[in-house]
């Protein structure tokens, strides 16, 4: 009896040294991706891109872009603005991600002058007519997420952390792809519950943002959803750091206001 | 000889395996022009054009929680099938609305609710949703996934991958699948279950009945041996030249049956009537004596039937063609192994015993018959032939009644699956078949969706149309959830170009673009409006395209309108000048072979009197019962004129020996009737009683075929027994008496 008491109390401490060990992995795992998305800039500083889109049949769509991110009050703001083409000109995009209630984004469509709110709740939204997530440019987005340390994985090259990245009502789960180097973000791939990868992001050639105490930008961000086919690559033309946001230019209204 | 028949078999064998079938339609008809090349327009903008439904059906509502997570399963699978280029359903939905001042894209429906009155005001909600009303019946109890299938995948590659998918989440719900696609894909596996079955079937008859008419096996075994081989070698020569077995093409074996054979039942019969007379009692010399008397008629009804036959040549359809050039073969073929294999075969045999010979000396069951055709014929010859040209009266109003359809969703009847959801599919969710209107130009100018939202209300009239999925109708669901109802423009048209583009834009941005991408291409340079049609028959598409073109006539930007169903107009067209032509060649021919075997301009004519009386009444018969003008049926005429005329010049041929013989016109005819009537007699009986298994499928084209055979065999004996004695007692002819 002794002997089997002490088999389990032998087994017992196993599982809590192994389960510890493990929490404290997926401790790392989280610290892991943070660290890499804190590293880019998403606040105070303003991009001007490119944005090149492609259906699955190899058309393709230009777009011009201003993104800006700020934070004022304690409150999360990226305003994207179309520079180009001309039929959307003028469309600004405005999400806003408080601390105690859900954010929301609003569009401003310059064809009708109104001002559209949605919930940010929805995960599904895209920068306009791309295959690039607006969470991308939201650094909270993963707040209440879980994070599992996996094994190493070369990237182009580059050695990798390989992080999952999920979340239990989801029906998605994405492998996070942080350089074990730099502690750069290099990939995000995406995948359904059955593990069929649904799309990939890769952001290459990673820039100093001037002025910003260290931050960091990709100069390319490629999406391929390889579900549809279409692919989105932006290109990042210019980064600027500002000490202060106005909270002017964070702000939506409409034409007849 | 007989090596190289074996030599031969053997080599077409080995060719099988580059045999495939190819049950489509669409690769009959010319790539360059027409629907066809609308298609393929359409198919580099849009994608696949061919929509695959998946009919979850069930006695109970069927938006409950168990139908719904089968729903949610299937639709995850599938929309990660290769080869689908998009899978819709409910759950892709969304009820565009502004609440709060939020627009909001919410699926019409995330989960089914737990109490009756939610899940009906649900279902209302579905119903009245513009989007979402082609997913749930009108009675609830059946919804839909529609599938587009890839313009470059093969039907029997994604079918029972889709099928895989269906068994993978199994339910309470029983599953429909309707579509083009999956109708082509049931035919090759109907027309392979039922030949399987209902042809060795058919063979087992056909031997049966040859050995009850000549009671001894060899005149079983030596006509079925020449109609084996034949067929056996013109495969191998389909499969050498590189052609597809074809619904034309598979026509092929039955041709060979019901004509092959008919020179070794000749030669067998003649051997009989030799063994009943008794004048030698030498096989060797019984085979060389019935191969001088009948080289002569078999080489000529060869000729002429491999003429005629080679009338289909005239067809623009090339499987016809195809048909023509390998039927022919097989005809040569059984020609040079009637006159020289059969003969060989016999005087192998020992002459048979007099308890044998007793038994096949058994009386004909047909001689009172035949005697009595030779009393009419002989003393009312002109009533006889009034007779006749009644019959063809009357089958000239029957073809008033004929249609051509080459629908190919009639092809199924009874209580099988497949027609269960083509009836779903086409009473349920407005059918499966669709029609493309494409424009091209400014499309989202407002004077253009203005104009294609006045097409979509005069649609909405047009009788038997389905659904209408259209530019107009998606952006005013748009404008639903930027707008409020009391204002201007709630449920409106965007009123700039640049409106519609951010409409679309915004679309994009939230991820629910997947509808909106088959109606509008990528760089807004193309768009179209979708109709889906409740009727696949050849006469309503022929109407709704008729009604379609003028609504949207003189229109600057229309570009075609063009469907995946709509090639079959395109297909009855060639099917009806096809056949028009093939037969005019088919009777030209023969009249001129007659013409030069008789050395006789009225043998041509008259010779060919019984077959185009035979061609009125099996058209006219078809009229009668509704069995429509199709690919399949319209070859039938081809057998008829090759069967025919074997008949018809056996018998003259019989009726010139036995008047030369008796110089009596009376006795002539009662001869040719009880000898070469015997013949021709066993010949259709064999072929009558074999193909009339085929009226026992569950497949609509073999069972009008299997009507259709036996009514043609029929029409022909009749005529050769009947209408060409009587023409010969009242005509008198000299090309076949002037030698007396």
């Amino acid at each position: 009896m002794i002997k089997h008491v002490k088999k389990i109390l032998f087994l017992m401490a196993l599982v809590f040294c192994f389960g510890s060990l493990m929490a404290k992995e997926n401790e790392g795992a989280k610290e892991l991706f943070e660290q890499s998305k804190q590293k880019l800039s998403f606040q105070n500083v303003h991009l001007l891109l490119d944005l090149q889109t492609f259906d699955a049949k190899g058309n393709s769509k230009s777009k011009s872009l201003s993104v800006a991110f700020a934070k004022i009050n304690q409150e999360k703001k990226v305003m994207v603005e179309i520079l180009a083409p001309e039929k959307v000109k003028g469309t600004k995009i405005l999400t806003t991600r408080y601390v105690d209630k859900k954010g929301i984004i609003e569009i401003y469509m310059p064809a009708s002058g109104k001002i559209q709110k949605f919930r940010a709740s929805n995960r599904n939204l895209k920068i306009m007519g791309s295959e690039i997530p607006i969470a991308q440019f939201d650094p909270g987005a993963e707040e209440d997420y879980s994070f599992t340390l996996l094994s190493n994985k070369e990237i182009d090259g580059v050695l990798c952390y390989c992080i999952k990245v999920e979340k239990t009502d989801e029906k998605y789960f994405r492998l996070v792809y942080v350089s074990t180097n730099k502690k750069e973000l290099l990939r995000v791939e995406k995948f359904d519950v059955k593990e069929r990868m649904v799309s990939v992001t890769n952001m290459i050639d990673y820039m100093d943002v001037a002025n910003s105490n260290g931050k960091i930008y990709p100069k390319y961000i490629e999406v391929r959803n390889l579900r549809t086919g279409k692919s989105s690559n932006m290109e990042v033309r210019k980064v600027e750091y500002f000490n202060k946001a106005d909270p002017n230019k964070f702000q939506l209204q409409r034409k007849d206001s | 000889m007989i090596i190289s028949v074996v030599l031969l078999t053997v080599l077409s064998f080995s060719q099988y395996s580059k045999l495939h079938i190819n049950p489509s339609f669409n690769d009959y008809i010319p790539k360059e022009v027409g629907n066809r090349a609308n298609l393929k327009k359409l198919d580099s903008i849009f994608g696949g054009n061919e929509k695959l439904l998946l009919i979850m059906n069930s006695d109970m509502p069927i938006v409950n929680p168990e139908s719904f997570n089968r729903l949610k399963a299937l639709t995850d699978d599938l929309k990660n099938q290769e080869g689908i280029e998009r899978c819709m359903s409910l759950l892709d939905v969304v009820d565009i609305k502004l609440v709060d001042g939020f627009t909001e894209f919410q699926p019409i429906i995330d989960e089914v609710p737990e109490e009756d009155a939610e899940r009906t005001a649900l279902e209302k909600r579905i119903l009245g949703n513009k989007m979402g009303e082609r997913f749930l019946s009108a009675d609830s109890k059946s919804m839909a996934i529609i599938l587009t299938k890839s313009a470059d995948v093969e039907d029997n590659v994604l079918i029972p991958e889709i099928e895989q998918v269906i068994q993978n989440h199994p339910g309470r719900d029983k599953i429909y699948v309707g579509g083009l696609s999956y109708v082509r894909y049931s035919i090759k596996s109907y027309i392979k279950k039922d030949l399987m079955v209902l042809l060795p079937g058919a063979l087992i008859l056909m031997l049966l009945m040859l050995y009850f008419a000549f009671r001894e096996w060899k005149g079983v075994l030596l006509p079925f041996l020449v109609v084996i081989l034949s067929i056996i070698i013109s495969f191998g020569l389909m499969a050498i030249l590189g052609w597809e077995i074809s619904l034309i093409t598979i026509l092929l074996p039955i041709m060979l049956i019901a004509i092959a054979n008919d020179y070794s039942i000749h030669l067998i019969n003649l051997y009989q009537e030799k063994c009943e007379r008794g004048t030698h009692r030498n096989m060797k010399l019984i085979a060389v004596e019935i191969y001088w008397e009948l080289r002569k008629p078999i080489f000529i009804t060869a000729l002429t039937t491999i003429g005629g036959i080679l009338g289909l040549l005239s067809h623009k359809m090339p499987p016809a063609a195809q048909l023509g050039v390998l039927a022919a073969a097989g005809i040569a073929l059984a020609l040079l192994m009637s006159l020289f294999l059969v003969p060989v075969l016999l005087s192998f045999y020992k002459f048979p015993s007099q308890k044998r010979l007793g038994k096949v000396q058994k009386k004909f069951f047909m001689s009172n018959l035949l005697q009595s055709f030779a009393h009419w014929v002989n003393v009312y010859p002109k009533r006889v032939i009034l007779s006749f040209v009644g019959v063809g009266l009357i089958s000239v109003v029957g073809l008033f009644f004929l249609k051509v359809d080459t629908n190919v969703e009639s092809y199924f009847i009874g209580k099988s699956d497949i027609k269960k959801g083509i009836d779903l599919v086409n009473n349920q969710f407005g059918g499966s078949q669709y029609v493309s209107i494409l424009f091209r130009g400014d499309v989202l100018s407002p004077e253009l969706l203005s104009r294609i939202d006045a097409y979509t209300n005069q649609i909405k009239s047009v009788p038997k149309i389905g659904h209408i999925i259209s530019p107009s109708i998606f952006f005013k669901e748009m404008s639903k959830g930027m707008y409020k109802p009391d204002e201007a423009a709630y449920n409106a048209l965007p009123a700039s170009e640049d409106e519609a583009i951010q409409y679309l834009e915004l679309l994009a941005m939230s991820g629910e673009d997947g509808q909106v991408s088959q109606l509008i291409d990528y760089n807004y340079q193309n768009t179209r409006i979708l109709v889906s049609m409740k009727d696949g028959s050849n006469r309503s598409m022929k109407s709704i395209l008729s009604a379609l073109k003028k609504i949207t006539a003189g229109d600057p930007n229309l570009v075609c309108i063009a469907g995946s169903g709509l090639s079959k107009i395109q297909i009855a067209d060639m099917v009806i000048q096809g056949q028009i032509k093939s037969l005019i060649m088919a009777l030209l021919i023969i009249f001129v072979l007659l013409a030069l075997i008789f050395k006789s301009v009225m043998a041509g004519i008259k010779g060919s009197i019984p077959l185009v009386l035979s061609c009125l009444f099996l058209f006219g018969l078809m009229g009668f019962l509704h069995i429509p003008l199709d690919i399949v049926t319209a070859m039938l005429s081809s057998i008829m004129i090759g069967v025919g005329v074997d008949y018809t010049i056996h018998f003259l041929w019989r009726y010139k020996v036995e008047y030369q013989d008796s110089g009596n016109r009376n006795l002539a005819i009662e001869n040719t009737l009880k000898t070469a009537g015997r013949g021709i007699v066993f010949n259709a009986f064999s072929v009558i009683v074999g193909f009339s298994i085929l009226i026992f499928s569950s497949f609509a084209p073999l069972r009008f075929f299997g009507v259709l055979v036996v009514v043609s065999i029929f029409a022909c004996l009749i005529c050769a027994l009947l209408l060409i004695p009587a023409i010969i007692q009242s005509t008198r002819p000299r090309f076949l008496e002037s030698d007396k």
